[in-house]
């Protein structure tokens, strides 16, 4: 007669002659296992655009942090890796193609989205974006709703 | 004339624009919309920041077509926010 079975659960233990499986090891990639913060930070040289996005994405649950231009933007990634970044295209001191290939060069704890939020809305713009690492695109002016269905597809929110 | 960054919230876009004067705060200005059609829009800051070129301030305008409002945060992921069209 064999064990009898326990009132909670037919696991394999209690079956003569099994043997659990040692739990097998699944390559991931190191970056892709750490769960990103939820955080955003709005890189974009423009006050009013800053201003008027920053509410949109808090009423998506995130706490957001502001950098007027990519070298702040890095700087503060840096020190502090968002789960988001908001990217403006055209900004001093570095650009948002400068800013999104130095970010995807850093060795951090988790892979942040990045969307481009922009008026360039062409073609070759876009795949330009994504080519240095962005994740999505997004044209000015846009709107909560269309921002969040873009967010939601890169699984942001 | 006074060059002056305005910074549109109905287009998220900004430009140089040349002035007589800096627009007060509360005042309306008339700027062609993308459509190349006279419109009213309010001037709802004004800031100066320094520029790159010296010790000199610049002034930026901060403007919202006439007419749209806010809409508040907790209902902004309900309906499309009004100063983006």
């Amino acid at each position: 007669m064999g064990a009898p079975l326990g009132a909670i659960g037919i696991g394999r233990a209690a079956i003569p002659g099994a043997h659990a499986a040692p739990p097998r090891a699944v390559p991931t990639h190191p970056l892709a296992r750490a769960p990103r913060p939820r955080t955003c930070l709005i890189v974009d040289d423009s006050r009013v655009v800053r201003k008027v996005s920053r509410p949109m994405i808090e009423s998506f649950g995130f706490s957001v942090t502001e950098a007027e231009n990519g070298e702040e933007a890095l700087a503060r990634c840096k020190a502090e890796m968002p789960g988001l970044v908001m990217l403006d295209w055209d900004m001093p001191v570095m650009t948002g193609i400068q800013f999104v290939t130095q970010l995807r060069a850093l060795d951090a704890t988790h892979r942040p989205h990045v969307v481009f939020c922009t008026s360039r809305n062409q073609t070759q713009d876009i795949f330009q974006g994504i080519e240095a690492g962005a994740d999505e695109y997004v044209t000015k002016p846009f709107t909560a709703d269309s921002l969040r269905a873009k967010l939601e597809r890169i699984g942001a929110v | 004339m006074i060059e002056i960054e305005v910074q549109n919230e109905t287009t998220q876009s900004q430009d140089k624009l040349r002035f007589a004067v800096v627009p007060r705060i509360g005042e309306g200005i008339r700027l062609r919309d993308d459509a190349g059609y006279w419109t009213s829009f309010d001037v709802l800051d004004v800031w100066y920041q320094k520029a790159e070129y010296g010790d000199v301030w610049v002034p930026y305008l901060h403007v919202r077509k006439t007419g749209e409002g806010v809409v508040e945060p907790a209902h902004m992921h309900q309906e499309a926010v009004s100063f983006a069209t």
